[in-house]
């Protein structure tokens, strides 16, 4: 399998849905995973307890050596980075309806809550550890997060 | 549509095991806004009790993101399990295990034809009987909260259409007589007590998974996986051993961890 093919695999997995991917090709067979294999879907602790994480969250190719992924964060602005501690879906607001948790410039202090993260109907109220001013929000409503992904930044 | 007598938490205790039963703090509330928001402002029980809260009358039941949950007063059998775990216990796939739960109680009290829909819908003869909503919250070193929220249909009007999705049934249907509620509360509180005993212990998922599968409703047939405006189609192929659907695809098998699932005619 080419290195081309591959990149196209991760760029598929990327933009989709799927959490994983394994392709058998004769005797060679690509697994693509975005989050690492033994931490996967909802790590210790899986609590909504917000970590800070050095996992990466772009694809990582096992069978194949791929071009590193830009860090995303690098682009962020200064501040906390609260960070995703599950794969899941991002919700800004307990409902539908109702008016989000907070807002780029709400002042929120330790234990606010800032979002939900939906894990196979296991809703994870996220809260502030630290206090500050939201700055930035990275994720829209309703978008599938991955483990470690940023989601505010608070200064 | 018939109509079962109010739960009376006393009977709820003497159909339980004693050493459960010394364990559970029951609270049966005539009528409530949502069992679920009753439980999360309790105080947390020791991670080895089990607090319950209960209504005969439920009247802004809610599912994800708010759907709302409909029960009939007398016609439903609505509650919510407070548990609490030590910082740091995983909790992955809990909404599935308390799926595998429900069924396996709902098996034991005679029902024929139980099964699951990933995550966790309760199915009899392919109709929903039952839902789960599942809330946790931690606050830093603290304990997590966890609150498990069950509403099971008992009976229906002959008329319920639920607007799209799958189609509704109550156990009243399958199960005759009904028993009393008390005693459909008890063989279900004994199940759940079992999942929060599981994870308390460190177990997680693995002991369901089997189980799970065993229960697995759309097993080896054709499904839609939706997420947002994404569509994955494939054919369902069971979850893995953190709870993840698996699905089998045109370009092999993957794992899903988000989306909607939907049966699908096979093109």
């Amino acid at each position: 399998m080419d290195l081309r093919k591959i990149k196209k695999l991760i760029d598929l997995v990327q933009e989709s849905g799927i959490a994983e991917l394994e392709i058998t090709e004769g005797e060679e067979k690509v697994r693509i995973a975005k989050h690492p294999p033994t931490n996967f879907t909802m790590p210790a602790p899986a609590g909504p307890t917000v970590v800070a994480s050095p996992v990466p969250v772009a694809p990582q190719a096992v069978a194949a050596p791929t071009e590193p992924a830009p860090s995303a964060e690098s682009t962020l602005p200064a501040g906390h980075i609260v960070k995703s501690p599950m794969v899941g879906t991002f919700y800004r607001a307990p409902s539908p309806t109702a008016a989000p948790f907070v807002e780029v410039g709400s002042k929120v202090k330790p234990g606010d809550r800032l979002c939900i993260i939906e894990a196979m109907k296991l809703m994870n109220e996220i809260e502030s550890d630290v206090a500050g001013t939201v700055t930035a929000i990275l994720v829209e409503n309703g978008e599938p997060v991955e483990y470690g992904q940023p989601l505010f930044v608070i200064s | 549509m018939s109509v079962s007598p109010p739960v009376d938490p006393a009977a709820v205790h003497r159909r339980l095991p004693e050493s459960l039963a010394r364990r559970l703090d029951l609270h049966w509330l005539a009528e409530c806004a949502s069992t679920n928001d009753e439980a999360m402002r309790l105080p947390l029980p020791d991670p080895g009790s089990l607090t319950v809260v209960g209504t005969d009358r439920q009247t802004q039941g809610r599912g994800r993101q708010a759907r709302a949950w409909q029960s009939w007063p007398d016609a439903s059998l609505t509650f919510s399990c407070l548990f609490a775990f030590p910082p740091g216990t995983s909790l992955a796939a809990l909404p599935l295990a308390v799926g595998v739960a429900l069924a396996q109680a709902l098996h034991a009290l005679g029902v024929s034809g139980v099964g699951l829909k990933w995550p966790n819908d309760l199915l009899v003869a392919g109709a929903k009987v039952g839902g789960v909503l599942i809330e946790a919250q931690s606050r830093s070193a603290a304990p997590i909260r966890v609150v498990v929220g069950v509403g099971l249909n008992l009976d229906l009007p002959p008329d319920f259409h639920p607007d799209g999705g799958i189609p509704a049934t109550a156990l009243a249907r399958h199960l005759s007589p009904l028993p009393p509620r008390d005693a459909l509360l008890a063989t279900l509180l004994e199940r759940l007590d079992a999942v929060r005993a599981a994870y308390l212990a460190g177990h997680g998922f693995a002991p369901w998974q089997e189980q799970w599968n065993a229960l697995d409703a759309y097993r080896g047939l054709a499904v839609a996986v939706r997420d947002g405006e994404r569509e994955t189609v494939g054919i369902a192929a069971g979850v893995d051993d953190t709870g993840r659907l698996l699905l089998d695809t045109a370009a092999g098998r993957i794992a899903c961890c988000v989306g909607d699932v939907s049966l699908r005619p096979l093109a």
